[in-house]
């Protein structure tokens, strides 16, 4: 039996052909594919590349279901390790880009990974200096407010 | 469409609790004084009981040493064949308590520390953040008092009962919940 396949389409209006079950990992996509069959579903606000990282992604956590389910399926150690290496490799930009489209087409998992790449960059961070330097978080606390805060976690005399 | 650096602020405020409530507790500190926004998610009990489902739980050890809480590091990478070095196998850092505040002893329940202090004070505090509340109990235990802190799981806050009076003193706590484990090792202060 041949897979059913769908067509996912960028904002640069390139065309992807991609198995539904591997698609049907976002819910999004799950939910219009039974609302419009048959249909290619344009996904006006991810680039090609996103969105081909987006699908490389579900094409590794597919679950196989084909009734045998013994070789294809990686084990979950592996599956992590895989994740850590898929993030590993995007640069910070396209990390961002990459948690947005996760978000916007509803994949839990790939938003897990990608959120908790950046919470390890800021955690990498050594001071609230190089958080909003890396991050381009404007400081908008006055030095009273940061002492005040400071107060706060010190043991009074 | 690409961008020069990573940024946060475009992002939808709920896809900003996301990431932040991985952060490791051992970093939360620092949150703090990066912006107003993110320093407010310390007092919101949703953005709390998100991270300490979401943050990866992580053991700190801690020692009480000379009236000092240290942290402790145990670095297994310094060990070459059966040779060990002490020093480099385990760093000890002070944590920040001024000379006022000689912890005696420590009690602790999901990373919050309830010490009690030389001159018969009572805190709760949480090392991680380093928030800390003070409990208005002084002079009212001597050296051999014991404590438990705990929560409350009717109510969902910190609880903190002087184990001689259960039933009389109980102390409402509105501190954070750190998501750490901490084992605590006896004193090896002689």
């Amino acid at each position: 039996m041949s897979k059913k396949m769908i067509v996912l389409k960028s904002s640069e209006g390139v065309s992807f052909v991609v198995e539904e079950a591997v698609a049907r990992q976002s819910k999004i996509i799950s939910f219009l594919v039974e609302e419009f069959p048959d249909r290619e579903l344009p996904l006006t606000n991810m680039t090609s590349e996103i969105l081909r990282k987006t699908i490389e992604y579900c094409k590794k956590h597919v679950v196989e279901d084909d009734g045998g389910g013994d070789s294809s399926s990686s084990s979950s150690g592996d599956l992590k390790e895989w994740d850590v290496k898929f993030v590993a490799e995007i640069d910070q930009p396209r990390l961002m880009d990459l948690l947005m489209a996760a978000n916007y087409l509803d994949i839990p998992s790939l938003l897990d990974v990608t959120c908790q790449k950046v919470a390890d960059t800021i955690a990498a961070c050594n001071d609230e200096k190089e958080i909003r330097a890396t991050f381009n978080i404007e400081n908008d606390f006055t030095e009273e407010e940061v002492e005040a805060i400071r107060m706060e976690n010190q043991y009074p005399i | 469409m690409t961008k020069e650096t990573l940024r946060l602020l475009p992002l939808p405020w709920d896809l900003e609790d996301e990431i932040l409530s991985r952060v490791p507790a051992p970093s939360l500190s620092r949150l703090r004084f990066s912006c107003k926004r993110w320093n407010a998610l310390f007092k919101d009990q949703k953005f709390m009981k998100k991270h300490s489902d979401k943050a990866a739980k992580q053991h700190m050890v801690l020692m009480l040493s000379n009236l000092k809480v240290c942290s402790m590091n145990v670095n297994f990478h310094e060990i070459h064949g059966n040779v060990v070095d002490p020093h480099k196998l385990m760093s000890l850092k002070v944590f920040n308590n001024p000379e006022e505040a000689k912890i005696c002893k420590i009690f602790h329940c999901d990373g919050l520390l309830l010490c009690t202090t030389l001159d018969f004070r009572l805190v709760v505090w949480n090392p991680c953040t380093g928030q800390i509340r003070w409990i208005p109990f002084s002079n009212r235990y001597n050296t051999i008092s014991e404590f438990v802190l705990g929560y409350d799981n009717t109510a969902g806050i910190l609880v903190t009962h002087s184990v001689e009076l259960l039933s009389m003193e109980s102390m409402i706590l509105g501190l954070i919940r750190g998501s750490i484990l901490i084992t605590l090792l006896p004193n090896t202060a002689t």
